[in-house]
């Protein structure tokens, strides 16, 4: 009898679980051919709008009746040279620009929004570019270098305290931020430096993984903040150095047996051997460039979905004009926005995680002494 | 298609490539020699100094257990010895009872039995002095009727219970 109960309840639960992941699955269809949709428009809208406006290049289209999903979005997750809150408060942010060998260095604020140039500089889609078309390079601190620091201080105060704790209450239960961090430290320490470079090897990285996990993590938390829109992990040049510097550690630290099995891979035959050689060449690259754009296009996209979600309200409200279309485009976006809200949290965890992991693993192959060959 | 139509956001910045060298570079630094040594070694530290007592605590409650074994054995071999003792006592004792008690028995016969060796020798010596003193006593009776003359037979017979009154057979 009791048994028979079980059964049903666990035929119950798995329909359920069935039922849950088959919405769930509905709910990204639903959202890929929405969001598809959207784009293919924009995309078509603003060729047509190319097409018929040649010669105003410059001159980019805010007309009021027209919105663009896509440059809202792309200006969101694109750097900045100001902080915007809400759009209300704009805090400048100094420019640094490096041209004909000088420095020129002035607050963002002379721009006034794009409205004005200075000296040969101008904002262009929010870029700072010469009138002129001379190459410059830009050291601006921008919107994601300040992210970054926030994030480097914060780190730097949190971690410093917990260490200081460490030192003070040796050998004692943890207390405070101490014990809210030690779980995740462990966790990296214990369950992805150990296993993944083993026992003997670990602790030299493990300075590396716990601080690289711990950057994305709060960057990718400080993105999922809507007051500040920072997107620094969603920038391919914070994923391009942090990919960078696993690559340069897994090389410096591979040893002979890894570029053995690099360059002439032992236990296959000789004719495939310098195929094979290739092949492990190019991984080499590879694997660092799959950790970069897997985790720039995770959080980048997950900004963009959300974006283009919340543009839903400005669609159905024909940009102001239509209050219940609004409404109803609220109605529609809110519920999306919040579960791609929980979806992101998830994400941020799960992004720094996978980054660390890979990035232990790879470690791990590089310093691995085979004992037998295969 | 966003990627295709805005590739600036796949095209890494310069500058934006600086500063993030220089600030994870220094975090790294920074952190890695002011607190994620510290903080793990000071895990590994309390790590194996937790795995530690554990294991300590285990050999001592180990040991603990051992003692407890040890000291009911102790008490049952103390109880089976003292138990041991007190048998041997009493088997002794019985013994000894049973030896006193054969030796008195033994010394109470020898006693008897000389008291009646000695009795007997009594009894046959004073039946030996009854015949005797019986035998001169006749003797000195007829000794006494033959010398007096009786004349009449009553006052011979008082004469000779008065006789026989003497004789003191005692």
């Amino acid at each position: 009898m009791f048994l028979q109960a079980n059964k049903h309840t666990f035929a119950l639960k798995f329909i359920k679980q069935k039922y849950l992941m088959y919405s769930i699955r509905y709910i990204f269809v639903v959202l890929w051919f929405g969001l598809g949709s959207i784009f293919v428009s924009n995309c078509l809208h603003a060729q047509e709008h190319h097409a018929t406006e040649t010669a105003h290049e410059t001159v980019e289209q805010h007309d009021a009746g027209d919105f663009s999903v896509k440059d809202f979005a792309m200006h969101h997750i694109g750097d900045s040279n100001e902080l915007d809150f809400l759009g209300v408060f704009k805090i400048p942010l100094p420019c640094i620009i490096y041209k004909d060998g000088s420095f020129d260095v002035f607050m963002s604020s002379v721009f006034e929004h794009g409205a004005k140039t200075y000296k040969s500089y101008e904002l262009h889609h929010g870029k700072i570019a010469t009138t002129d078309g001379s190459s410059f390079i830009d050291f601006s601190i921008t919107k994601n270098v300040v992210g970054m620091l926030l994030v480097a201080l914060l780190m730097f105060w949190l971690f410093t305290g917990i260490a200081a704790a460490y030192k003070k209450r040796a050998n004692q239960a943890p207390s405070g931020k101490q014990s809210l961090f030690e779980p995740l430290i462990s966790f990296i320490i214990d369950d992805v430096a150990k296993p993944n470079i083993g026992e003997h090897k670990y602790k030299k990285f493990v300075p590396y993984l716990l601080t690289v996990f711990f950057f994305i993590l709060f960057l990718n938390l400080l993105g999922l903040i809507p007051l500040f829109s920072f997107n620094v992990t969603g920038n391919i040049a914070v994923t391009l150095i942090l990919s960078i510097i696993t690559f340069i550690l897994v090389n410096i630290n591979g040893t002979k047996d890894y570029w053995q099995h690099i360059l002439w891979m032992p236990g296959v035959p000789v004719v495939l051997k310098p195929l094979m050689a290739v092949l492990e060449f190019i991984g080499i690259f590879t694997k660092p460039f799959a950790l970069m754009i897997r985790l720039f296009a995770n959080i980048s996209a997950g900004h963009i979905i959300i974006m283009s979600l919340i543009c839903l309200i400005f669609i159905f409200g024909k940009m102001g004009e239509s209050l219940g279309g609004a409404a109803m485009g609220a109605g529609i976006a809110i519920p999306f926005v919040l579960f791609m809200y929980c979806i992101e949290l998830l994400v941020a965890f799960l992004q720094a995680y996978i980054f660390t992991m890979l990035s232990a693993l790879f470690i791990g192959l590089a310093v691995a002494e085979h004992d037998e060959h295969h | 298609m966003i990627l295709l139509s805005s590739l600036s956001i796949v095209t890494p910045e310069i500058g934006l490539v600086f500063w993030a060298t220089l600030i994870f570079v220094t975090l790294w630094i920074i952190l890695g020699k002011k607190a994620f040594k510290p903080i793990s070694n000071a895990l590994e530290i309390r790590n194996k100094s937790i795995s530690e007592a554990i294991a300590q605590a285990e050999k001592t409650r180990q040991e603990m257990a051992q003692m407890q074994a040890d000291n009911a054995n102790a008490l049952q071999e103390a109880r089976e010895h003292a138990t041991k003792i007190i048998n041997d006592a009493k088997d002794k004792g019985n013994q000894m009872v049973e030896e006193a008690q054969n030796k008195a028995r033994l010394d109470a016969k020898r006693i008897m039995d000389d008291a009646l060796a000695g009795i007997e020798a009594q009894k046959v010596a004073a039946i030996r002095d009854v015949k005797n003193s019986l035998g001169q006593l006749t003797v000195d009776m007829a000794a006494k009727v033959l010398s007096r003359e009786l004349s009449d037979k009553q006052a011979q017979e008082s004469y000779v219970n008065a006789e026989i009154d003497k004789i003191n057979l005692n």
